[in-house]
């Protein structure tokens, strides 16, 4: 158009009007929309109670993408279930070795290694021996039998897994890891990153370990219950959440015989830790919040500002046994 | 008629006679009136035929007061139905929580006592399987009715019940011989608590999972005899006088007499006798009763097999009394169990009597090789006496049993994989899809007759485009991205199930289609045609062309520098994917298809201003986004290049002198020498329509002039007319 008309004023009149109509046109499109719904799902996942909340403007979109999300969780849990005889951690923990480990079973040893060193062990993956004394003894209500603890103590270290792309190996015989609670934030993790890849903005998954996508669709953060320890009935207080995963550790959960023995072990002594009532730790994955609630609940509220520091963007909510509580 | 009340804190219990009420509610008030001063129960058995008859028994929730409630289950603010096919119980909520059950033995279990009329024991089991209290409501037990000591220490028994394990034979407060005298009712009454609280537990809480047919051992509802012959559970011989003289004539014994004698006449019953596999509770624990099937169940090795066998009426049972006699080795010789080549016959110790009825279990080992799915056969033996006194046996019935298939558990099917329900629910959007395909690969291969027709090229045009853009994108939000892209080219590399891609149905076929396209033609087909961004800025663009607002394409050379924008996107995304996949998800903003369809523009404001800008700048310069910056739309760009055929038709007067096609090319893909760049070339067919037109294709025209000429003067040079012709095909 070689020979182009002077910009008379109704032509220019007329290239305003087309600009403006195209927002108001995708203002009249928003208003059609309407806001982001929210999709819910409810199961299980890694034998605990799972949930996720999806907010899409378009119900099927999230419909959808919450039963690709099913599909991979049943993939993760052919990895990481101690429920299921042929997942690559039950076979593990039945052979003592795994040769070419799913990136999956790799990558959460590696996390749990070095959480693990970083709390001194307070955090260990191999504490699944004395998980199943317990759990065998609980039947009759007694403390497990001082020799039979001692024995299974001795196959609990975490120092004695190695682990490579090519294989996990436990080096000492009747060593089984149960990787509880890890597993739980790694499959959380990868959930929400999938989810963050297709898409989605504000979601909250809730796979064992609580994580926020985003922030909730008014623009506020999430806000999640944080059970009371001393009443587990009942919530204490709220966390708010956006962006982040909320990992909460206490003995109130599953307990054997009385409440003094319970589901998290101090990898030293063998025994229930008790030194705190509930710690909550807020971190930007839901791997290192697990990590770090359980490593802190064991090793007790002096270990904790070691722990937070060496992780950025960490913090935690510890309730003492008396009821008090120390925000970090 | 009231019989007694009983403190039942442990007080020494006191008697007390109350005064004589006939209906049940006067005997309901004064139970109220009498538990308010203490827990005190008082048991009617005037009741006794409202329960007893064949109507079954008032719903539970009648039967318990306020204060009965708060005897069995303390503490209980609301008791609701379980509507499920368990046994019967009510769910106990303390405020808005479930707590346990409520349950009565009449409902669960009609288990007997010592009276043959079955007793009603209410009784509370919290969710950890344990007793919370028990409540007699209704009984017929000889030596507690109208006897008051006793019914107060019955009612301290039951109640001392509170904590015990629901397991039968559990040891409970006070032992069944506290109630002096009525012992065995006492039992009764606890094992009919303790069974019953563990079924309506078990039933609840444990999941059953069975991976292969399994007897069901976990289902119980009482059942007659009756309703078990019906359905299956157990076979029936009913043997009149007739019968059975026919049976012994074919045995060749008919002028004798049997050894056990008929009475009455020919259609009299000799002898009704059932039979059954006695494990499954459905038949063993219904047809005995509790203890002789816990025997059965609990008592003997793992995997211990009966047979039930009973004699329901009749002079004739399938006991007799020989077993009992050494001389007969004590065997048990009038039933005999045939399984295929195997035979069972059975003595004394292989049997488990029962209490009160001629009905037994007859055991058979795990190793005895019977197999309960497989049919087998019960024979009921009978004898004639010969004139010498020895006995002539002979077969009396013979009954074909199978398992019926209600007492057998099969496995739940395989669930369908998670993917498909996603293509089952979206048939009806994979058919407009598929519909939609079957017509745009239509207007490909017929695109020689459409675009000869220049406005019906444009209505199908439009219309397809306004489907893309409505449909596939703001409707069904398919729009095609370059994530899926870059999750397909990641799926080598990371474990994500396939059913992870599966489950997007109209994005696994837009996908199959889209390559196959690119294979075939080029890019242009998904980003001409089903590309709903792509859709949107090219109507937008028509409408601006409609509205005369100026267009502004760069020049030949600037264009091919700006072409490379969208190598340069994919290249940036590609790597950040690599190195760090946080930043490549911001880097993929670069869509705005998220913005514009899959999110209608209900997002964040700097997405949607950048959408906007996109779609105003496309007013200006037709699909610029598509051109010079989407990343998918380079990525099959760069793919486009392995494309087998070319359907776009050119002259060779196109480029040199002609430079019609290449105006008229909305996204200047026509280079000028006329050739078409087909990683630019969007497949619109606007310059097909413009090589048909025989109005403004220059060589057409002037083909057409030269022949209107002729037809006003036909001895034109025909030669001419052929080699422009020749440039048809």
């Amino acid at each position: 158009m070689s020979s182009r008309p002077p910009l008379s004023r109704r032509r220019a009149l007329r290239i305003l009007a087309a600009g403006v109509s195209i927002p108001l046109g995708v203002l009249a499109l928003r208003r059609v929309r309407g806001q982001p719904q929210p999709v819910q799902w409810h199961g299980e996942a890694l034998g605990a109670v799972a949930h996720m909340t999806l907010w899409h403007p378009d119900p099927g979109v999230a419909k959808r993408a919450m039963l690709r999300m099913q599909a991979e969780i049943a993939r993760l849990e052919a990895v990481f279930s101690l429920h299921r005889p042929e997942s690559e951690l039950s076979r593990l923990n039945r052979d003592g070795r795994i040769g070419t480990p799913s990136r999956d079973l790799f990558d959460v040893f590696d996390q749990s290694r070095r959480i693990a060193e970083a709390s001194g062990g307070a955090f260990d993956p191999t504490i699944q021996p004395l998980w199943r004394l317990y759990a065998e003894t609980a039947r009759s209500g007694a403390a497990p039998d001082p020799a039979r603890l001692a024995a299974a103590l001795r196959a609990v270290d975490h120092t004695r897994v190695s682990a490579s792309r090519r294989a996990i190996r436990f080096d000492r015989p009747g060593m089984s890891a149960s990787l509880n609670g890890i597993a739980q934030g790694y499959v959380t993790d990868r959930i929400t990153d999938l989810l963050g890849n297709e898409g989605f903005e504000n979601a909250v998954i809730e796979l064992g370990e609580t994580r926020a996508l985003g922030h909730a669709p008014d623009g506020t953060a999430f806000t999640i219950g944080l059970v009371d320890p001393l009443q587990p009935h009942r919530t204490s207080r709220s966390v708010a959440l956006a962006d982040a995963s909320l990992s909460v550790s206490g003995g109130y959960g599953l307990r054997f015989g009385d409440a003094s023995r319970h589901h998290i072990f101090d990898p030293k002594t063998g025994i229930s830790a008790n030194r705190l009532a509930q710690v909550a730790v807020i971190a930007p994955r839901a791997t290192l919040a697990d990590g770090l609630s359980t490593a802190i609940y064991v090793a007790g509220e002096s270990a904790a500002p070691a722990l937070l520091a060496g992780h950025a963007s960490t913090r935690a909510i510890l309730t003492r046994a008396d009821g008090t509580v120390l925000q970090l | 008629m009231l019989t007694a009340t009983a403190d039942t804190r442990g007080m020494a219990p006191r008697a007390r006679r109350a005064p004589p009420r006939r209906d049940r509610r006067g005997f309901a008030a004064a139970l109220r009136a009498l538990l308010c001063l203490a827990l005190c129960l008082l048991v009617a058995p005037g009741a006794a035929t409202a329960q007893g008859d064949e109507a079954g028994p008032a719903p539970l929730l009648d039967r318990l007061t306020p204060n009965r409630i708060e005897v069995i289950y303390p503490g209980t603010t609301r008791l609701e139905m379980v509507e499920d096919d368990g046994p019967v119980a009510a769910a106990a909520y303390r405020g808005d929580e479930m707590v346990g059950y409520v349950f009565s033995t009449l409902d669960v279990l009609r288990a007997p006592g010592y009276s043959s009329t079955p007793f009603d024991v209410v009784a509370g089991v919290t969710l950890e399987g344990r007793i919370t209290g028990a409540l007699v409501l209704f009984h017929a037990e000889p030596y507690l009715l109208n006897d008051a000591p006793r019914t107060a220490r019955l009612v301290q028994f039951l109640h001392a019940m509170e904590g015990g394990e629901a397991r039968l034979g559990a040891e409970t407060g006070l032992p069944p011989s506290f109630v002096a005298g009525a012992t065995i009712s006492a039992r009764a009454m606890r094992n009919a608590v303790q069974e019953g609280a563990r079924m309506v537990l078990r039933y609840r809480t444990e999941e059953i999972v069975v991976t292969e047919p399994t007897i069901d051992m976990i289902n119980f509802k009482p059942r007659s005899p009756e309703e078990l012959v019906a359905d299956g559970g157990l076979v029936n011989a009913q043997i009149t006088n007739r019968a059975l003289q026919a049976a012994m004539r074919k045995a060749g014994l008919g002028d004798l007499l049997p050894e056990v004698p008929m009475t009455g006449g020919p259609d009299e019953t000799y002898v009704d006798f059932v039979a059954g596999y006695a494990n499954p509770p459905m038949i063993g624990r219904n047809g005995t009763g509790l203890e002789p099937y816990d025997t059965l169940i609990n008592g003997m090795p793992e995997g211990t097999m009966g047979i039930f066998v009973a004699t329901l009426g009749g002079v004739y049972d399938h006991r007799g009394t020989r077993f009992n006699n050494l001389s007969n080795d004590f065997r048990f010789d009038r039933v005999s169990i045939t399984q295929g080549p195997r035979s069972y016959s059975f003595a004394k110790q292989d049997v488990i009597f029962t209490r009160g009825k001629v009905a037994d279990i007859l055991v058979l080992p795990a190793d005895s090789g019977f197999d309960p799915m497989k049919p087998w056969r019960a024979e009921l033996h009978a004898a004639a006496l010969r004139p010498d006194g020895t006995r002539a046996p002979f077969v009396l019935a013979s009954l074909d049993y199978t398992l019926p298939p209600g007492y057998i558990l099969m496995p739940e099917p395989e669930p369908a994989p998670v993917w498909l329900e996603p293509w089952v629910e979206g048939q009806r959007d994979i058919a407009i899809l598929l519909v939609a395909l079957v017509a745009l690969t239509g207007i490909l291969a017929l695109q020689g007759p459409l675009t000869r027709r220049r406005r019906l090229h444009r209505w199908v045009r439009n219309g397809f485009l306004a489907f893309t853009l409505v449909w596939i994108g703001w409707i069904a939000s398919a729009q095609l991205s370059i994530v899926h892209l870059v999750n397909y080219l990641k799926a080598p590399f990371v474990d994500l199930s396939l059913a992870f891609y599966l489950a997007e149905p109209l994005i696994v076929i837009l996908s199959i289609y889209t390559a196959i396209s690119l294979v075939l033609l080029g890019r242009g087909v998904f980003c001409g045609w089903l590309c709903p961004f792509g859709a949107l800025q090219e109507l937008l663009a028509q409408a601006a062309r409609a509205l005369r607002l100026p267009q502004w394409n760069p020049s030949e050379r600037l264009q091919r520098v700006l072409w490379n924008g969208k190598y340069l996107s994919l290249a940036v995304i590609l790597v950040l994917i690599v190195i760090a996949p946080g930043a490549a998800m911001v880097a993929e903003e670069v869509e705005p298809f998220k913005t514009a369809i899959t999110a209608k523009f209900v997002r964040g404001l700097p997405y949607v201003i950048y959408a906007v800008a996109l779609l105003l700048i496309g007013l200006f310069t037709e699909r610029a986004f598509c051109r010079f910056l989407c990343p998918l739309g380079g990525a099959l760009a760069i793919l486009d290049r392995l494309h087998l055929v070319d359907l776009l038709k050119r002259r060779p007067e196109c480029g040199n002198p002609c430079h019609l096609c290449e105006r008229s090319c909305p996204v200047r893909a026509i280079e000028s020498s006329g050739k078409i760049i087909m990683a630019e070339c969007f497949q619109c067919l606007d310059c097909q329509v413009e090589y048909y037109d025989d109005r403004r294709c220059p060589p057409l025209a002037k083909l057409r002039k030269r022949k209107e000429r002729e037809q006003r003067q036909p001895a034109a040079a025909p030669a001419q007319a052929a080699k422009l012709g020749g440039n048809f095909a």
